[in-house]
């Protein structure tokens, strides 16, 4: 059963040397950092909290989880916990359909088990290395979070207004290594989730699909237990959706606020239910098959797929029904939480200071924060985008190119057509959502919603994913290879300055007024940056167009 | 004989970095012909046909396709042609079937009698996944793709590697029918007896250069067979063919 494992487990580190380094380094840097990063500002913002005795509500609880503590352990969980957990999630599941699912579509694991491996050698070494990287993480994030914490006067319990601290008992050493072994609990149900996903589907590509919305699912499970979070002794419980999501059962441990041990058990328990399943199925079906049936195609191509758009069409509606669905999903479930965002708030006036500032300057608490969720509607739109885009660099170094421009295809259509859908395809996006909030917003009871407001609102800001079209189609042009990285980094890095500027104590100003995210910001309450959204459009435009000039130019390149 | 050439370069070069996959090549096929292009692996036939599809850009010398640069004009010389690559890689989750009309739409039509005809003689399932086939049937794919296209050119880079002995009948007989309607094959390949069988003249292409354009009349006459002239060109040559 084990004949080979070692030699695979060598081949995973040699292959993975530097994609794990990134992963790890970038998780736990960003867990490390959370303390101290957090410190400049913490007073300011939980000073913004005070006296309201309640957290940011419904609708933020659903992103971020329930504002539990008016401390620093309070605020760097409602900041990092979702993101971190998100990307604990995502990094487990790529990784093991990686090395197992993908290997086997492209015939490697064929040749490996044709030598002295095991059937169950490849998913043994590749949940042993997943589970190593996940063990360091785990005590790196811990010493890191203590190593920053243990900086900061009064620790996790810092900043908290006297007056509203019920009790707070997260040491500093406890209470990170109960966020890291958290975090760790989340990557290790992932990645045994995706051991039984990667012997379902065929492909690698289907079951990173599948794995991307149940990790979707499961992170709504819990924003749904969280939007009905109750206070049980003391400490803010969420509802039973939560039990049903590995991000729900590190939630339960509360690790920087109220921290409790008993429901780590759970995240072993499922892995090893989990994995034993996930054997099971492996040692039922045939190599390279999937468990899940593989339809039979149409002999002949439909008018369709000829038609001018269909091929493009074809190898991106996936991306783009996935992004859509999420996104509408998202903001119909936050629309229609909209009436209770009124009646809590208008109670209490420095609350909605707070609100305003994140919603800008308009005096209508609903609007302000339903504009703060379509931000983040924003901000997958144009990840949407660059996704999409990024079938050009698949498209020419997979060699399905060559077999197009060997037509009477030319370069620029082919390139143009490309950019088309996703052009098209972020506008409609943005304008459902734009649609789909104040519809549900609206349904739920909140009144006086103008229905073209929230449209036009949410589709000015389509300029940004021109920019960052623009961007990636520039570096396509001169620098193929590298176009998805430079431009996932560019676009990482505007969300960091939006996220965290603000945050960090003598951070640049000029560096977060030249980040696009903070200039296009906030809309509906916030009026349009009339200046920024010609200027981002026609960098975006002039980008795309010297990216098409040097793609002409250029050779194919593998 | 110019205004006989289909393809035509002059001391050809092609630079990847610091690497010369291409060292001068003249190649002249001719309207009408079968051109066999014979060379080892790495020698730069897949290089030479992509620069003549206008897909790489030569780094000097002189290509001539249909009388023009294909580098400037690559869409309008390519409604003349139809390819099949070395590696034949098209989109995994289309159907044989879909790809099959897909490429005749792009290439500008599509034979109907042709396309049933040839999915019979290759004997290929149309409505299995790309991604489903054997290597054999990828190759399939691609060659029934091209040969239904009516144009008075195929271009086909290694077109049946992975096919068996009873397809490689197939095809060499449907080249031969092409060959009798007027058009030309430039037939890329290092299977020699295949080429023996089909060509009229033969490119032989080592280290980026030509060296050796022959008839297959002129071929018998010097040397006993198509094997023996193609190890006669690379004999002492083993220390220059590894990297």
């Amino acid at each position: 059963m084990f004949a080979g494992t070692w030699n695979l487990i060598k081949l995973i580190i040699r292959r993975d040397r530097v994609k794990l380094l990134i992963w790890i380094a970038v998780i736990v840097l960003f867990a490390a950092m959370g303390p101290s990063m957090m410190a400049g500002t913490a007073g300011d913002a939980i000073a913004a909290q005070k006296g309201s005795g309640l957290s940011f509500g419904a609708v933020m609880n659903f992103i971020t989880g329930p504002f539990e503590q008016m401390d620093l352990g309070g605020l760097v969980t409602i900041k990092f916990f979702a993101f971190l957990a998100l990307l604990m999630a995502f990094f487990a599941t790529l990784f093991v359909v990686r090395h197992t699912r993908a290997n086997e579509e492209m015939g490697a694991t064929e040749l490996m088990l044709s030598g002295r491996a095991s059937r169950f050698a490849p998913l043994i070494a590749t949940l042993i290395v997943g589970t190593g990287a996940i063990l360091l993480m785990v005590v790196l994030i811990a010493l890191g979070m203590t190593a920053s914490v243990n900086t900061i006067h009064g620790g996790w319990a810092a900043f908290a207004p006297v007056a509203d601290t019920i009790r707070s008992t997260a040491t500093n050493v406890g209470g990170s290594w109960l966020f890291a072994l958290g975090m760790g609990g989340i990557g290790l149900s992932f990645l045994s989730i995706a051991a039984i996903v990667a012997q379902l589907t065929e492909t690698s590509s289907a079951a990173n699909g599948l794995l991307g919305v149940i990790i979707g699912i499961t992170f709504v499970l819990r924003g749904l237990g969280d939007v009905a979070v109750k206070t049980v002794h003391g400490v803010p419980t969420a509802s039973a959706w939560s039990l049903f999501s590995p991000f729900g059962w590190m939630q339960f441990t509360h690790s920087l606020t109220f921290p409790n041990w008993t429901p780590l058990i759970a995240f072993p328990v499922f892995a090893i239910v989990a994995i034993i399943l996930a054997f099971i199925l492996l040692a039922k079906r045939d190599l390279a098959a999937g468990l899940l049936p593989s339809r039979k195609g149409h002999a002949r191509a439909s008018h369709v797929l000829l038609s001018d758009l269909g091929l493009t069409w074809h190898l991106q509606k996936n991306i783009f029904l996935g992004w859509l669905v999420g996104n509408v999903v998202l903001v119909a479930l936050i629309g229609s939480m909209g009436n209770q965002i009124g009646s809590i708030y208008s109670k209490s006036s420095t609350l909605s200071d707070a609100v305003k500032n994140i919603g800008g300057s308009s005096s209508n608490l609903t609007t302000g924060l339903l504009s703060y969720m379509l931000m983040f509607v924003a901000m997958t739109t144009m990840a949407y985008a660059i996704q999409s885009l990024g079938k050009l660099r698949a498209e020419e170094s997979s060699g399905h190119l060559e077999n197009l421009l060997a037509t009477k295809t030319s370069r620029i259509k082919w390139l143009l057509k490309t950019a088309l859908i996703p052009a098209v395809g972020a506008a409609v996006m943005l304008t459902l959502s734009g649609f789909a909030i104040a519809a549900t917003a609206s349904a739920s009871g909140v009144s006086g919603i103008n229905f073209g407001q929230y449209i036009f609102g949410t589709l000015a800001y389509w300029p940004l994913v021109a920019l960052f079209m623009g961007i990636y189609v520039f570096c396509y042009g001169i620098l193929p290879r590298a176009a998805g990285a430079i431009t996932w980094i560019i676009f990482a890095a505007s969300l960091f300055v939006e996220e965290f500027g603000a945050l960090i104590k003598g951070f640049p100003q000029w560096i977060s007024n030249i980040s696009p995210l903070s200039q296009l910001s906030g809309m509906p309450a916030k009026d349009v940056n009339i200046a920024a959204f010609w200027i981002m459009l026609t960098i975006g435009i002039v980008l795309f167009l010297a990216g098409l000039i040097s793609w002409r130019r250029r050779n194919l390149t593998e | 004989m110019k205004d006989q050439s289909i393809i035509q370069t002059k001391d050809l070069k092609k630079n990847f970095g610091t690497t010369k996959a291409l060292d001068g090549l003249d190649l002249d096929v001719h309207t009408g012909e079968i051109h066999g292009f014979l060379g080892p692996n790495g020698a730069g036939k897949s290089t030479t046909i992509r620069i003549v599809l206008g897909l790489l850009h030569k780094t000097s010398g002189e290509v001539k396709f249909f009388g023009e640069d294909p580098w400037t004009t690559a869409v309008k010389l390519h409604e003349k042609l139809a390819y099949v690559p070395g590696e034949v890689n098209f989109w995994p989750n289309l159907t044989g079937g879909e790809i099959i009309d897909l490429m005749g739409h792009l290439r500008g039509g599509l034979d109907e009698t042709r396309r049933k005809d040839l999915l019979g003689k290759f004997q290929l399932d149309p409505t299995k996944k790309f991604r489903t086939y054997s290597k054999g049937n990828r190759q399939k794919v691609a060659l029934v793709a091209a040969l239904a296209s009516d144009v008075p050119l195929y271009i086909l880079d290694e077109p049946t590697s992975g096919l068996d002995p009873l397809m490689e009948q197939v095809f060499q007989d449907e080249i031969r029918a092409l060959k009798k309607q007027g058009k030309t094959i430039f037939l890329s390949s290092h299977i020699l007896s295949e080429a023996e069988a089909l060509c009229d003249r033969v490119t032989i292409i080592r280290e980026g250069k030509a060296a050796g354009v022959y008839t297959l009349a002129e071929l018998k006459k010097e040397h006993e067979n198509l094997e023996k002239l193609f190890l006669s060109k690379y004999e002492g040559s083993d220390s220059s063919e590894e990297k």
